[in-house]
């Protein structure tokens, strides 16, 4: 059932065995696995079913030269549902070597592995709504002409931009056991005295309007930068010496071209395509041998058709498009109207050519970087306060000298690659070279929506936040959950990773 | 000589069928096969202003491997193909331009 903070006159107090705090994939998944397991849950969530500009405004924050250069107000979103509410639904499990432990890579490794989480990537996969679990293509998908790639492999995402909000909403109204609290926003853990457990919770509306909760366990699941920023105002901080640090997000640079020697179809299987019950998009990698044995990263190749780049007027009938089936929509519908109609002729024209067959020489090769572990980067309160009081955050990332020269490092191999098997020839953009062009290649890359490892999982508190169950070091009933428990970040989309991890923590919690 | 220069043009052109090759090939044939302006450009920079010595200095193409390339060319041009995939393979290249090429490819396209 809903219930709206603002609408009590009085300070709200409730009980219930397990309180998830935020309303994204995260969240949703948590709350919607313990309510079928019986379990009585209090979702906490900032906002409401539709996008409110007020609550938005609690995510704004610094960001220092702006690496990410999407601002951390509008990558994420504050309203049921979460940022899935306008992401493109790009998914895959995270790769067997992001879970191993690599001598060359600082700091790498997770406390579980693969294997552990498998059975809920198939889970995730179902929730995702992403058709049959297939993510390693047979060569024979590939075109004839990539049939030998040597030290490189075919792997592949698949999309469903799976709106949890809307899609679940009616779940949750029907559901006895989940109480969904709107306009609800933690402002203060309260712990015994000892300091072990938190006993409740203090949540606020911005109409002013508060609430207690009292449980038997808390699930922050608030996203890679809110979890730690919510730990970090509040008195838990001193004693989590990585809280907020091994900030990450998914740089992706385009560093290079590929001349084609035969010609691909416009629609070839390096774009998003249907297969298996979804769409599908292949990219190449490095082998796990190849990465052990010349010590590099895990980074993946993305081949993009040259001409993606998208008209203003393209972009305002895309807009419309999403309105029309009901998606969430930032725009004017006045101006996206004018902006279609005042072009029609060049935007057909661009529709035909995205759509028409015509076969390629030239694709873009948009580097998917697997970032390294970093302690300096981090994400710090600053003195702002939001309008709850409580304190913002400034996110600090620089690419390491080991990101760079591994990302120039894969762009030679691969062109490398492609000499040896005849397919073609790569030109480098000498900018991935240099770091201060190579932060302009990230600043003007689409990456920056994927903030992880903040609050990452670790054996002991002096390595991490949590553990492998997701609890917090040193509390015995706070969990976190989402991209913020990252110990490495892969070069795969984190969503799927996300709604894996809550689904195995989702079954620890009614375990214990 | 020019017709073993036309045959390994064909071959590193149309067998090869690099892009870059092809505009070797075109250069040689007289034809207009151009599938960028980068790749226009490249030819030019890479036929007209490079020297012999520039191959030494700077892009580090050794004196034995510039002339190995250049016996192979003219005595057995059929093996072209496969020394200029086993320069990829052994990391024998350069980059001209930011393109990745293979060193026999440059030696011979520079050279002849």
């Amino acid at each position: 059932m809903y219930d709206d903070l603002n609408a009590h006159n009085k300070p709200l107090r409730k009980k219930a065995k397990v309180a998830v705090i935020g309303s994204g994939p995260a969240g949703l998944v948590l709350a919607k696995k313990l309510a079928n397991k019986g379990v009585s849950v209090i979702l906490v969530s900032s906002g409401s079913l539709s996008y409110d500009q007020k609550h938005q405004e609690l995510y704004e924050g610094t960001i220092i030269d702006n690496i990410p250069l999407v601002p951390l107000s509008a990558s994420r979103l504050r309203m049921f549902g979460g940022t899935s509410n306008h992401w493109t639904g790009h998914c895959g499990p995270f790769d067997d070597i992001d879970f191993k432990i690599r001598g060359f890579i600082p700091e790498s490794g997770w406390p579980l592995n693969f294997n552990d989480l498998e059975k809920y990537y198939k889970e995730a996969q179902d929730l995702l709504e992403l058709g049959s679990y297939k993510y390693s293509y047979k060569s024979s998908a590939l075109p004839e002409s990539f049939a030998h790639l040597g030290d490189f492999e075919s792997s592949y995402l698949s999309q469903n931009p799976f709106r949890f909000g809307p899609e679940w909403r009616d779940f949750f109204k029907r559901s006895k056991n989940c109480y969904v609290l709107e306009n609800a926003n933690l402002t203060r853990f309260i712990l015994s005295d000892n300091g072990r457990k938190l006993v409740s919770l203090e949540v606020k509306s911005l109409d002013g309007q508060v609430g207690k909760i009292e449980c038997d366990s808390v699930i922050l699941a608030c996203g890679g930068v809110e979890n730690a920023r919510l730990l970090l105002n509040s008195s838990l901080s001193s004693r989590l010496p990585c809280l907020g640090h091994y900030y990450a997000f998914h740089p992706r640079v385009v560093g290079a071209e590929l001349h084609l020697a035969k010609p691909l179809a416009n629609n070839n299987v390096f774009q998003w395509h249907p297969s298996d019950g979804s769409s599908k998009k292949a990219f190449l990698k490095y082998s796990e041998n190849f990465q052990f044995a010349e010590k590099q990263p895990n980074y993946a190749m993305n081949l993009l058709n040259r001409h993606f780049k998208k008209s203003p007027e393209f972009l305002a009938a895309l807009r419309l498009r999403n309105r029309i089936q009901g998606d969430s929509y930032e725009g004017d519908v006045k101006d996206d109207l004018l902006a279609v109609l005042s072009n029609l002729g060049a935007l057909l024209g661009e529709y035909n050519r995205h759509k028409s067959s015509e076969s390629i020489h030239t694709l873009n090769l948009m580097t998917y970087i697997d970032p390294t572990p970093n302690y300096h980067n981090v994400i710090k309160l600053n003195n702002d306060k939001d309008e709850l009081g409580m304190r913002r955050c400034t996110a600090h990332w620089k690419p390491s000298d080991d990101d760079i020269e591994y990302t120039y490092n894969f762009n030679i191999k691969f062109a490398q690659m492609v000499g040896r098997n005849g397919f073609g020839r790569v030109k480098i953009n000498p900018m991935i070279r240099d770091r201060a062009t190579f932060n302009k290649l990230v600043q003007d890359s689409s990456g920056g929506g994927h903030q992880m490892g903040t609050t990452r999982m670790s054996k002991s508190k002096y390595s991490g936040v949590v553990d492998t169950n997701l609890k917090v070091h040193g509390v015995d009933n706070l969990f976190c959950a989402g991209s913020s428990v990252f110990p490495t970040y892969s070069w795969v989309n984190p969503t799927m990773t996300i709604v894996a991890l809550s689904a195995k923590l989702a079954d620890h919690i009614t375990s214990t | 000589m020019k017709t073993d220069r036309r045959t390994f043009l064909g071959y590193v052109g149309v067998i090869l069928a690099s892009p870059t090759c092809l505009s070797v090939a075109s250069l040689a044939d007289g034809k207009n096969i151009y599938y960028s302006e980068e790749l226009q450009r490249l030819r030019n920079s890479l036929f007209k202003n490079i020297s012999r010595k520039d191959l030494n200095t700077t892009y580090n193409i050794s004196e034995e491997k510039i002339l190995s390339s250049l016996k192979l060319f003219q005595k057995f041009p059929n093996h072209v193909v496969k020394a200029v995939r086993d320069d990829f393979k052994r990391n024998k290249t350069c980059m001209i331009d930011g393109w990745i090429l293979s060193q026999t490819e440059v030696v011979i396209c520079t050279m002849t």
